[in-house]
């Protein structure tokens, strides 16, 4: 029996191990450097540096769903489901579609979006100006 | 509230406002003057009217134009670069869209770089031309100056704020507060051309066909 137990605690481990590897494999990374060659082709703008640790904790309050979203076929509207935040491009393209907007504009609506209205409201926020968000070297 | 968001914003809307505001203000003034001036006005053409706008539109329509090559063409150039590339450029498009969310066809970069260089090479030609050819020179008062130095300087600062030449922010703004300058100016300097244009080259004409028999071309 107790041959028994050892080995199923020792699959229950490998299994577990098994998980944790293939569960970092989708977790964010700490910063991004975004410059999606793979949709834009020759980039025009130099790569924008995303910093996700540090939203995380300055956004703790409106949580991830202040920019992921998978859109909820019932009820016809963008909701957040924790454990599906996935890249943005596996939904947005190089073009629009119908209400999606194109890679381009879902990124300048949320980031810029966000940075402007808390400007606006005289809270912390990060840049608003293209060579900021996107800065030469 | 920061200086970028300054400009970008409410000083972006107050630049159109005078645009349009003092436009309105400029035509329905120009019929008030056109209603009670003791003028002679010319039967009215038509045709005669609209084949000097259309003369006076294309490079080398009219003899004034023939006489002069290197001017015609440069001309002719500036004024596609300088009303094409700004409602064009991807920047401002980018722009365009955060402040109402939709966007338009758009400039690829080396179009947008060669119409910038047009413009700059123009502006200075304007400016040499006023200040080394004599009879221009005659004609032509500080504001004739001053517009072309002003695009000159719009024209360049965008430049180098779209490359990051320079100081970044503070171009940045000077080319947007530039910018708005220039826009707010349109209705009140020589820029009123934009409006104006049809209707003075409409008169001449008009005046020349009907009146004289003549082209005005
Ligand atoms: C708050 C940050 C932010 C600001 C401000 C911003 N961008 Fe972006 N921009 C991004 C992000 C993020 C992407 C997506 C990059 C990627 O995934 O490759 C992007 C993508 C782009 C792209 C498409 C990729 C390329 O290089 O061809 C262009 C063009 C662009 N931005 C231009 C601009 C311009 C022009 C401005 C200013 C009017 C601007 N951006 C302001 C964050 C920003
Ligand atoms: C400020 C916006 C923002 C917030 C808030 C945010 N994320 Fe992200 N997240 C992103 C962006 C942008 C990416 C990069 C996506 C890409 O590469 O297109 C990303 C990537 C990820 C990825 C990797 C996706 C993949 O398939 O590579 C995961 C997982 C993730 N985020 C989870 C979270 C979780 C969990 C939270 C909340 C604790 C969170 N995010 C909060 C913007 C955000
Ligand atoms: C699972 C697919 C999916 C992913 C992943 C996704 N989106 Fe979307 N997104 C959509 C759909 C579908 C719409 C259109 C919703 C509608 O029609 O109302 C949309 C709309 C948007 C909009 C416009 C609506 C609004 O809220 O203003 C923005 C901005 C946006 N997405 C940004 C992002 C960003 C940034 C990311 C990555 C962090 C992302 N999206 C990831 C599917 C997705
Ligand atoms: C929902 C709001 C929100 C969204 C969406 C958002 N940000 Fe931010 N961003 C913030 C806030 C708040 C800060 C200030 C964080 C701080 O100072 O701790 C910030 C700061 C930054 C900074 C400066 C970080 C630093 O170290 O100074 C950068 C760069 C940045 N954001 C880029 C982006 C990009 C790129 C995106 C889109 C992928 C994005 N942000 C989307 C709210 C947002």
């Amino acid at each position: 029996m107790s041959f028994f137990n050892r080995k199923f605690k020792f699959i229950g481990w490998s299994l577990l191990c098994l998980l944790l590897q293939t569960g970092t494999a989708f977790a964010q990374e700490e910063n991004y450097v975004l410059a999606h060659q793979d949709v834009f082709g020759k980039m025009q703008r130099p790569a924008v540096h995303f910093p996700h640790a540090a939203h995380e904790e300055a956004l703790s309050d409106e949580g991830c769903g202040a920019c992921h979203h998978v859109f909820d076929e019932q009820v016809k509207k963008l909701v957040y489901t924790e454990g599906e935040e996935q890249e943005c491009k596996t939904c947005h393209g190089l073009k629009p579609a119908g209400t999606s907007p194109a890679l381009r504009e879902a990124y300048h609506k949320s980031c810029t979006g966000c940075h402007r209205l808390k400007k606006k409201n005289i809270e912390k926020s990060g840049p608003t100006t293209c060579g900021e968000c996107h800065p030469k070297k | 509230m920061d200086l970028y968001e300054l400009v970008r914003g409410p000083l972006a809307v107050a630049a159109f406002a005078v645009l349009i505001l003092g436009s309105l203000y400029r035509a329905l003034s120009m019929i008030k003057v056109g209603k009670k001036a003791k003028m002679l006005y010319p039967q009215a053409s038509i045709s005669g009217g609209l084949r000097s706008i259309l003369h006076h539109l294309l490079p080398f329509g009219a003899s004034y134009m023939r006489a002069r090559t290197v001017f015609t063409v440069i001309t002719f150039l500036f004024h596609m670069a300088v009303i094409i590339l700004p409602i064009f450029l991807m920047s401002h498009i980018v722009l365009w869209f955060e402040s109402f969310g939709f966007l338009w066809w758009e400039l690829s970069k080396p179009a947008a770089d060669t119409m910038t260089a047009v413009v700059v090479i123009a502006c200075l030609f304007f400016i040499g031309r006023r200040l080394f050819v004599s009879e221009v020179r005659q004609v032509s008062s500080a504001s004739e100056y001053l517009l072309p130095i002003l695009i000159l300087i719009v024209f360049l600062t965008g430049f180098c704020a779209s490359h990051q030449w320079g100081p970044y922010r503070p171009m940045l703004i000077f080319h947007i507060a530039t910018s708005e300058i220039l826009i707010a100016l349109i209705p009140f300097s020589r820029l009123m051309h934009m409006l104006f244009f049809p209707f003075s080259r409409a008169y001449m004409g008009a005046e020349h066909s009907r009146v004289l028999g003549a082209k005005d071309w």
